[in-house]
């Protein structure tokens, strides 16, 4: 009884180690501060979406908030969204995030937030560099029970704000 | 344009995920019931009403919804899923920042200022997915100027907000909403009430339904930050129900009519 009882608190454990909004990693985004080339912690610029589905509208912003490791993220905003939403991206500090590709020209990271099985949300961000604009990929997957939502968004916006 | 403390309060409910249509919906005359047997004879003077959204949302998932009408060929598949089908797609497509989430916000705020501009207290209570639209338009209306001067509540269009298995514990809506609109230097708070089942699977996002413990959920809001102005509790429920019958329980519990009504008349 009590070697069943172990392995169910163990299972329980592992089902739900994503609760509580994820935990908290170290955040290497010195690679990312280089990328953007900036010195302030938050960039704020404004672009429009291309090859994205109409109801997300036609204005989009790129927010970077490279602050601190426990709240920095890197996120696309659309003009319908909340005014208290940050917008979909990657968050540093929720989970473990993969930076698969940064050089000069690009970087593209993923994270995937697993808040036991069949609910989580996936991300991938891909920000480009090409003749003055940063052009941004994301394309979200949020996962609840046996359904899964992709959405994948596109937006440009002039480097020089 | 300010609240009048001694008129009667006003509930205004926001309902959560649906299977029925805007038609079908009755909240507000479950709240209420829920209150006067709470009240027995006391005197306390409220109205009920209801937002309804459920119209506008459907047909922002038409192709889930047609999905829906094919799995009800299947005798055993349709009968089953039917419900908890049509609650996930509600759940997983609503992304907050589309022009339909948008008009449904827009609503509800305009129906906060009407009841705002008739002087009446207002009190939110929000079930589901609708504590999600709660939650962004009463932070968006702290955010606006002239609203919600903290140190004087005939000037907040909403007295205080009361959600029910509210799913905004989940990443997929968490994620974006890191921080509450702080209501600034003063001494009133603005309170939360959160009441969530431990078997509710739209709170914990488990599809078994497992039940919880020591689960933090809007508490996780706050911050030691004077000027926040967030009185935020969450307060655990056993309905004795299971999986998606622990989500709709919440109209019929007596500690959610004790608390509500704590809520609105101190």
């Amino acid at each position: 009884m009590r070697f069943c009882r172990k392995h169910r608190l163990l299972l329980l454990m592992l089902i739900y180690s994503g609760l509580g909004f994820g935990v908290p990693t170290v955040a290497d985004i010195k690679p990312l501060r280089a990328f953007f080339s900036v010195d302030q912690d938050h960039i704020k610029l404004t672009g429009v979406f291309f090859d994205t589905p109409a109801e997300y509208g036609k204005q989009c912003e790129l927010w970077v908030d490279l602050s601190s490791d426990a709240g920095a993220y890197i996120s696309l905003r659309g003009e319908y969204a909340p005014k208290n939403s940050v917008g979909e991206g990657i968050y540093f500090a929720d989970a473990e995030y993969k930076l698969a590709e940064v050089n000069e020209q690009s970087i593209l990271l993923s994270q995937t937030i697993i808040n036991g099985f069949g609910n989580d949300v996936a991300t991938e961000l891909k920000i480009s560099k090409q003749n003055g604009y940063w052009l941004i990929d994301v394309k979200t997957s949020r996962t609840l029970w046996w359904l899964t939502d992709t959405v994948i968004k596109h937006c440009k916006v002039a480097m020089n704000g | 344009m300010a609240v009048d403390p001694t008129k009667s309060r006003t509930v205004l409910v926001i309902h959560g995920v649906q299977t029925a249509d805007d038609a079908q919906l009755d909240q507000h005359v479950l709240i209420k019931d829920l209150l006067q047997s709470r009240l027995g004879n006391q005197p306390f003077e409220f109205t009920t009403e209801l937002y309804r959204y459920e119209d506008i949302n459907d047909a922002a998932q038409a192709k889930y919804l047609r999905l829906l009408q094919l799995l009800q060929y299947v005798p055993v598949a349709g009968s089953l899923a039917a419900d908890a089908f049509d609650l996930v797609a509600d759940v997983v497509t609503a992304r907050s920042d589309t022009s339909t989430a948008a008009a449904i916000r827009a609503g509800f705020a305009a129906k906060i200022l009407d009841i705002y501009a008739s002087q009446h207290p207002c009190y939110v209570v929000a079930h589901s997915l609708g504590s999600i639209y709660a939650f962004d338009v009463i932070n968006e209306l702290i955010q606006t100027s002239g609203l919600f001067d903290r140190n004087d509540r005939t000037r907040w269009p909403v007295q205080g907000l009361l959600t029910l298995g509210s799913p905004i514990g989940l990443p997929m809506f968490r994620g974006e909403r890191r921080w509450l609109a702080p209501l600034g230097a003063g001494d009133a708070f603005f309170r939360w009430v959160n009441y969530w089942d431990r078997n509710d699977p739209v709170v914990s996002g488990a599809i078994l339904g497992s039940t919880l413990d020591d689960y933090r959920i809007a508490e996780n809001y706050l911050t030691d930050s004077p000027r926040q102005g967030w009185d935020i509790q969450d307060k655990p429920l056993d309905t004795g129900k299971q999986w998606l019958m622990a989500h709709v329980a919440y109209w019929q519990h007596p500690l959610v009519g004790d608390g509500f009504l704590d809520l609105i008349m101190n």
